[in-house]
């Protein structure tokens, strides 16, 4: 049964804690998408894991998304800097939008 | 009969084509369409469920990975032309759809955009954010009128909302009559009207407490904290702080009752961020949104913190149109 439940899940799932898809493995728009979401699961306190992350990905829709949603869920959580160097990363009205969610108060919930 | 509703039924899908075209020509996207072909030769496009077409080719690309699709969306929504094209290209953003109605809205708040209040209140939507800023940039012209409408529209920011509106009212500079008045109305947010009540009051001397019981009580705290603190009392600055920018009047600490030299206008003070505690005056004025400087809807960069006090929640006098 357990030999079941571990099929069902994916023979090929890391143990906890290790990274879940090496992203070096893959190439074009599948490695951004895989950076994407490696970004989605840095918890907040590594700021600069994002910033190393995003800076690989090709694809400045993928990175946009990545970044924005990573600050959007973790904004609480960030130092000034660390945020300010992520909206670095954005481009326009986003970037924009990155700062003013860092800035208001009554954006930080 | 049938065959008249299939003619009819292709017609109509011959017509929405056009529009969608149009809608596309339209769009003020720039970029490259993403290359799907890639992520073909991976097989990802082709076992990955697709969310539906947007007729937007920049974004349609991603349409394999609904969170870079929505977020896609959301970056070109300025763009699009009319409110139809909004509430269908944003229904279709997922996660992303507040910030693609709010990207659209926050380009239309300007003074030149044929966009009624109501229209891009209904564009909004659940978004209380884009209606907070919306009020904001288009407050009504009585103070009744501006609190109401942050009571209905501005959701969770209703209260921030009325702290705009009151330090705005304060801006315009009032009498002791208007200040009775507005100490008298019925709010769902004494706090934020009893802080701006009491600037008044004990800040520039003008007015009293007296009015609605729970506005004045806060009013009567906060003049108390004021009496104790009196450089807690807003700064005064000429004009809405920009990006990059320092305050250039001074001002706090002013002594209550003298009188605002050089037309400068009053600023700082508790507009946004909800008091700290109910019923416990504010010692020190919260800082508020970056409302100034910013450009609708994104908004601007936070102010830097000027020499004294400065709380960067002034509002602004005007703010540009946003650059499209």
């Amino acid at each position: 049964m357990l030999a079941l439940g571990g099929a069902a899940c994916g023979q090929d799932d890391p143990p906890p804690g290790a990274a879940a898809v090496n992203c070096d493995a893959t190439a074009g728009m599948d490695r951004d998408r895989c950076l994407h979401d490696e970004i989605g699961a840095i918890p907040g306190s590594q700021p600069d894991e994002v910033v190393k992350k995003a800076r690989l990905i090709s694809d400045p829709m993928i990175r946009g998304a990545a970044v924005s949603g990573w600050v959007a869920a973790h904004v609480q959580e960030l130092p000034a800097d660390k945020g300010q160097e992520l909206c670095d990363l954005l481009e326009g009205r986003d970037k924009s939008y990155c700062q003013r969610r860092l800035s208001s108060p009554h954006l930080q919930h | 009969m049938a065959s008249q509703t299939i003619v009819g039924v292709a017609t109509a899908a011959v017509i929405l084509g056009v529009v969608a075209v149009g809608t596309v020509a339209m769009l003020e996207v720039a970029g490259p369409t993403p290359d799907i072909g890639a992520a073909r030769g991976t097989g990802l496009a082709d076992t990955t469920a697709q969310m539906p077409a947007s007729g937007i080719p920049q974004c349609d690309g991603y349409r394999a990975i609904p969170e870079t699709y929505g977020y896609c969306l959301y970056k070109v929504a300025g763009g699009l032309p009319d409110v139809a094209s909004v509430n269908r290209v944003c229904d279709l953003a997922g996660d992303w759809e507040d910030e693609c109605r709010h990207a659209w809205v926050a380009g239309k708040m300007n003074a030149a955009s044929p966009y009624a209040m109501d229209t891009l209140l209904e564009v909004c939507g659940d978004n209380a954010d884009c209606a907070f800023e919306l009020l904001d940039f288009r407050p009504a012209e009585l103070i009744d009128d501006q609190l109401e409408r942050c009571r209905l529209h501005a959701g969770v920011h209703a209260d921030n909302c009325t702290g705009h509106a009151m330090q705005r009212w304060k801006l315009q500079g009032v009498d002791a009559a208007e200040v009775a008045r507005v100490a008298a109305m019925p709010t769902a947010f004494p706090r934020k009207v009893g802080f701006w009540v009491a600037v008044s009051v004990q800040c520039d001397g003008v007015g009293t407490c007296a009015g609605n019981g729970a506005v004045q009580g806060a009013c009567e705290g906060q003049v108390e904290a004021f009496t104790r603190k009196p450089q807690t009392c807003p700064a005064n600055v000429k004009a809405p702080l920009q990006p990059g920018k320092t305050a250039t009047g001074p001002v706090i600490g002013r002594s209550p009752g003298v009188p605002q030299g050089g037309g400068g206008l009053v600023g700082g003070g508790p507009a946004t961020s909800g008091p700290s505690t109910p019923g416990k005056p504010t010692s020190e004025a919260d800082p508020g949104t970056p409302a100034t400087g910013g450009q609708p809807g994104m908004g601007g960069p936070k102010t830097p913190t000027p020499p004294v006090h400065h709380q960067p929640g002034t509002i602004p006098a005007g703010r540009p149109p946003r650059p499209r």
